[in-house]
C-alpha cells in the first residue's frame, strides 16, 4: 500500500503541474517562456536603438545642412562684434534661421550659431545671443577642430557631435544638442558651429513606440552615462513631475555591473536576467549600449511575474520529477538486485525445469533399479515363506541383482541431487568428462526412450576445468536436450545420434566441450539471434526462448567461449572453449 | 490334458532387471516365461509361438507398449496385454482405463500377489479357450462398456463427409456401429468417437469385421469394427470425460 502511494503521489504531483504548464508553454509556442520573452526584450531593445539612432543621423545631417548653408557662412564671415552693423545682422541671419531653418525641423527647441571662441552670435532664441558656450560638451567635442586642428586629415564638413542630455541654464527643459563646424566657401576653413537643440522628452516618443511590441508589462527606458532618465519610464511614480535628468534609477548599479559600464565595453544589446527595478518589482531586464558619443543605454523590462510562476512551475516539475527519478532509481535499484538474484534463480530454474521435465525419466530411471531390489527380495521372501527348500547357488544371483540394482539406484539419485545442487558461486576445479558422464547417467534413458543414442568420445586426459560444476552440467544438459529437439524435428534423421567429445589443448590451456547431434539444423538467419533471450522457434508452450541465453551467461561467466556450426537437414554442433587448470591439477597430484 | 496345459507368458522389457525378475517369479508360478528386449522381437516371438500372456513395457526405445500392443493383437487377438510403467504420468492414464480392462503394473510392483491373481485368471481363461478353437474368437480377454456415444465415420481416404452413426458398445480391440450404410466387411473407416458432452473426441481407424440388419432399429445395420490404430488417452477422455 505504501509503495503505491509513493509511486501514486509524485505522479499525481506531477500531473496537476504539468497540466498547466504544458498549457502555459504550448500557447506561446515551444521557446520556453523565459526564452522567448528575452528575446522579445532584445528584439525591442534593438528596434529602440535602430529607431533612436535613425533619429539622431537625421538630426546630425540636419545640422550639416545648416552649416552648409550660404547665408550662415556668410553671417559668420561677416560677423564682426565691433562693426556698426553687427546688430542688424545678427536680425538678419536670425530671422532667416527663425523663419528658413527652424520651421523646417517640428522637433527643434532652438538654432545656435556659435563662433569660433563658442559665443553665440545668432540663435533663434534672443535671449542666448552673446552667451558663452565655450564649456559645453557640444563646442569642447569641435573646438580642437575650430583651433585649425586636424584640418588636413578631417573633412570638417562632416564632423558632427551629439550632445548629452543636459540643462539649460535657464531654462527647466532638459535638451540635447546637435552641433557641426561652418566652414569657409573658399578656404574651407572653420568659421564657426551650429549647434541644433532638441528637447528631450522627443526621445521619449521614440521609445514609447518601441514599448507596444513589448505588451503591458513591458517597458523601455533610456539612461545615460551617470545613470540619469533620459525618457520617463512606464510607472515611474511621480506623476507629472519631470524625471528627465532628475532622477537617477536606483538599478543602474546593476545594469552597470552586468554590462560593465561605464568602462566602456562594446556597445550591444546585453541580457541582464533577473532583479529587481526601480519599483522593486521583479523584471527580467535587457540592456544596450547604444553606439553615440555619450553611451546611453537602452534598457527594457518586463515584469517577470508570470516568468516567477512559470519558473516556480517548472521548480515543481521539477522537484517532482527529481523525487520520481531519486525514487525511480531506488527502484530501479532494488529492482537490478532482484535482477542479479533473479539471473540466479533463473539458472537454478532453467536447471530445476529440466529436471522437472526428467522427472518422469528419473522416476523410470529409479524404479526399473528399485523393482531390482524390492521385488527380487520380495521374491526371495516368498521362497522362503513357501519352504520348499532352494539351494544357495539360485540365491545368488537375485542378490547380486538387487546389490547391482541398489548401487544403480545410488548412483542416479546422487548425480540427480549434485545436478540440482543450487551452484554456490565458487569455482572450483573438476574434469570436464566428470561432468558429462553424470549428465549422460541422467538423461541418457530418457534418450534412448526416443531412439537417440549418445557417443561418448571422451579425451582420456579428461581436461580439468575451473568453474562450478553444477552450472555446466546444466550446459551440457540444456545442450544434449536441444539436439534431442532438432532430432525429433528432423525426418531424415532415423536415428538420432548425439556425439560428445572433450579434448584438450595443454598448449593453449584450453579446454573443448563438442556437442554434436545429427539434427535438423539451424537456418543461418537465425544463427545470430541463437543466444538472444526468448528467440525460439518452437511453438508457443514448448520453448520459453531462454535456454541458450542462460547457457551462453553461464559460459560467460566461466570466462568461456561457445560457438555453433550446422548445416541444415544435416546437424548441428556447438562448440565450447573452457580454460583449463590442467597443471594445476597436475601439481596437485 | 487341460491340467497338462502350461500358461505362456511372453515379457517385453528392455530392462535387464525387469526381465530377469519377471522371468524368475513367473516361472515359480509354473508358467512358462520368454523375455525379449523391444516391440519387434516381440513381434517375431509372437508370430512363431502362441502366447497367452504379455507383460508389455510402456516405455522402450523404438516400439512403445500401445505399439506393441497394437501390433500383438493384429497377430494374436486372444493375447492378453499386461502394461507396466515406471512413469507416474501414465498411471493416471491406466486408472481411467481401468474399466476397458486394461491392467497395468507400476514399477516397482507393489503386490507379487496381484500378478499371481492374474496369472491364474487368465490361466483359468485359457484353459477354457483351449476347448474350441472358434470360442477363442467369441471369447472376450477385454470387457465391453455399454455406453452410448456419437461417432462420425466414413471410409478410409474417401472424398465424402463424416456420415453420423451411434455405438452402443465399446471395448479397447473395437467398438459396434449403428450404422445406415450397409458396409462390406473389411472396409477400412475412420472415425471420430466423441465424448457425450462433444467436448473431447478420439480419431480412430478400424476395419468391419462383420455388418448384420440391426434388430431393433429397422433400415440400421449393426458393424463390428475392429480398431486398428487408436490413441488409448483419447480415448480415455472420451470415455471419463
Amino acid at each position: 500500500m505504501t509503495q503505491r502511494l509513493r509511486i501514486f503521489l509524485p505522479a499525481a504531483a506531477f500531473l496537476l503541474f504539468i497540466i498547466p504548464a504544458a498549457i502555459f508553454f504550448v500557447k506561446p509556442g515551444r521557446m520556453l517562456f523565459k526564452e522567448r520573452l528575452f528575446s522579445e526584450l532584445l528584439i525591442s531593445v534593438n528596434n529602440m536603438d535602430r529607431v533612436i539612432n535613425t533619429f539622431i543621423e537625421g538630426k546630425k545631417g540636419r545640422v550639416l545642412d545648416f552649416c552648409s548653408d550660404g547665408i550662415i557662412k556668410d553671417g559668420l564671415t561677416n560677423y564682426d562684434p565691433d562693426a556698426v552693423d553687427t546688430d542688424e545682422l545678427v536680425k538678419q541671419i536670425n530671422h532667416h534661421l527663425t523663419k528658413n531653418k527652424f520651421v523646417i525641423d517640428l522637433y527643434l527647441e532652438s538654432i545656435m550659431v556659435l563662433n569660433l571662441k563658442g559665443k553665440v552670435v545668432f540663435s533663434t532664441n534672443e535671449k542666448f545671443l552673446g552667451k558663452d558656450n565655450s564649456k559645453k560638451d557640444y563646442f569642447l567635442y569641435l573646438s580642437p577642430y575650430l583651433k585649425g586642428k586636424g584640418l588636413r586629415t578631417q573633412n570638417l564638413n562632416l564632423l558632427v557631435y551629439v550632445s548629452d542630455v543636459f540643462f539649460a541654464q535657464d531654462s527647466k527643459a532638459p535638451y540635447f544638442c546637435v552641433s557641426a563646424i561652418v566652414t569657409a566657401r573658399a578656404t574651407g576653413l572653420p568659421l564657426g558651429a551650429v549647434v541644433n537643440c532638441y528637447k528631450a522628452n522627443v526621445l521619449s516618443k521614440f521609445v514609447k513606440m518601441g514599448e507596444g511590441y513589448l505588451g503591458g508589462s513591458g517597458k523601455i527606458y533610456l539612461l545615460n552615462k551617470e545613470g540619469f532618465l533620459l525618457t520617463a519610464p512606464k510607472y515611474f511614480s511621480q506623476q507629472g513631475k519631470e524625471v528627465i535628468l532628475k532622477e537617477k534609477i536606483e538599478a543602474l548599479p546593476v545594469i552597470v555591473a552586468q554590462t560593465g559600464l561605464p568602462a566602456g565595453r562594446q556597445a550591444g544589446p546585453q541580457i541582464l536576467g533577473l532583479y529587481k527595478d526601480f519599483r522593486g518589482v521583479s523584471v527580467l531586464g535587457v540592456a544596450m549600449l547604444m553606439d553615440n558619443e555619450n553611451n546611453w543605454l537602452a534598457v527594457a523590462e518586463k515584469d517577470a511575474g508570470p516568468v516567477i510562476i512559470t519558473g516556480l512551475i517548472i521548480f515543481l516539475i521539477l522537484i517532482t520529477v527529481s523525487a520520481s527519478i531519486i525514487n525511480l532509481q531506488k527502484r530501479i535499484r532494488k529492482k537490478s538486485q532482484e535482477a542479479e538474484e533473479a539471473k540466479n534463480q533463473l539458472y537454478q530454474s532453467g536447471k530445476m525445469a529440466a529436471v522437472g521435465q526428467l522427472s518422469g525419466t528419473i522416476a523410470h530411471e529409479i524404479n526399473n533399479p528399485l523393482t531390482g531390489v524390492l521385488n527380487n527380495i520380495q521374491l526371495l521372501k516368498m521362497m522362503l515363506a513357501d519352504g520348499k527348500g532352494f539351494n544357495p547357488e539360485d540365491i545368488k544371483p537375485i542378490l547380486d541383482t538387487a546389490e547391482e540394482s541398489a548401487a544403480r539406484c545410488a548412483n542416479i539419485s546422487r548425480s540427480l541431487l549434485d545436478f540440482s545442487h543450487i551452484a554456490d558461486g565458487k569455482f572450483n576445479p573438476f574434469q570436464l568428462n566428470e561432468a558429462v558422464e553424470k549428465v549422460i547417467t541422467i538423461i541418457g534413458n530418457e534418450m534412448k526412450q526416443h531412439n537417440i543414442f549418445i557417443e561418448k568420445r571422451l579425451d582420456p586426459a579428461s581436461p580439468r576445468v575451473r568453474g562450478e560444476i553444477q552450472l555446466l552440467e546444466q550446459v551440457i544438459f540444456d545442450l544434449i536436450n536441444n539436439a534431442k529437439y532438432a532430432i525429433q524435428k528432423n525426418p531424415k534423421a532415423k536415428v538420432g545420434m548425439i556425439t560428445i567429445k572433450t579434448d584438450f589443448n595443454p598448449g593453449e590451456k584450453k579446454a573443448y566441450l563438442y556437442i554434436s547431434d545429427n539434427g535438423i539444423g539451424i537456418p543461418k538467419e537465425n544463427m545470430e539471434k541463437l543466444f538472444t533471450p526468448f528467440f525460439t522457434t518452437k511453438p508457443v508452450g514448448e520453448g520459453t526462448g531462454l535456454g541458450l541465453s542462460i547457457i551462453h551467461s553461464i559460459i560467460r561467466r566461466h570466462n568461456a567461449s561457445i560457438s555453433v556450426e550446422s548445416e541444415l537437414g544435416l546437424g548441428t554442433t556447438f562448440k565450447i572453449t573452457l580454460p583449463s587448470c590442467q597443471e594445476e591439477a597436475n601439481g596437485r597430484k | 490334458m487341460v491340467e497338462n496345459k502350461v500358461l505362456k507368458v511372453l515379457v517385453v522389457d528392455d530392462e535387464k532387471v525387469i526381465r530377469d525378475f519377471l522371468s524368475r517369479f513367473i516361472s515359480l508360478q509354473s508358467a512358462q516365461v520368454m523375455t525379449v528386449e523391444d516391440g519387434q522381437q516381440a513381434i517375431e516371438a509372437v508370430r512363431k509361438e502362441k502366447f497367452d500372456l504379455a507383460f508389455l513395457d510402456i516405455r522402450m526405445p523404438g516400439m512403445n507398449g500401445w505399439h506393441v500392443f497394437n501390433e500383438l493383437n493384429k497377430i494374436s487377438p486372444g493375447l492378453f496385454c499386461v502394461f507396466m510403467t515406471g512413469y507416474a504420468t501414465e498411471e493416471a492414464l491406466f486408472e481411467r482405463m481401468k474399466n476397458l480392462g486394461i491392467v497395468c503394473f507400476k514399477k516397482p510392483f507393489d503386490n507379487l500377489n496381484q500378478i499371481k491373481e492374474i496369472l491364474s485368471n487368465i490361466m483359468g481363461k485359457s484353459q477354457l479357450c483351449l476347448e474350441t478353437e472358434e470360442e477363442i474368437q467369441e471369447k472376450r480377454i477385454y470387457p465391453r462398456l455399454d455406453i452410448v456415444l456419437d461417432v462420425d465415420y466414413r471410409i478410409k481416404e474417401a472424398e465424402e463427409p463424416f456420415k453420423p452413426a451411434k455405438t452402443k458398445n465399446i471395448s479397447l480391440r473395437g467398438i459396434k456401429l449403428l450404422v445406415k450404410d450397409n458396409l462390406v466387411s473389411g472396409t477400412t473407416l475412420e472415425l471420430i468417437i466423441k465424448s457425450p458432452t462433444h467436448k473431447s473426441s478420439c480419431n480412430t481407424t478400424g476395419n468391419v469385421l462383420w455388418i448384420k440388419r440391426a434388430k431393433e432399429n429397422e433400415g440400421y445395420y449393426d458393424a463390428g469394427i475392429k480398431f486398428t490404430e487408436i490413441n488409448f488417452s483419447e480415448l480415455s477422455a472420451v470415455i471419463y470425460e
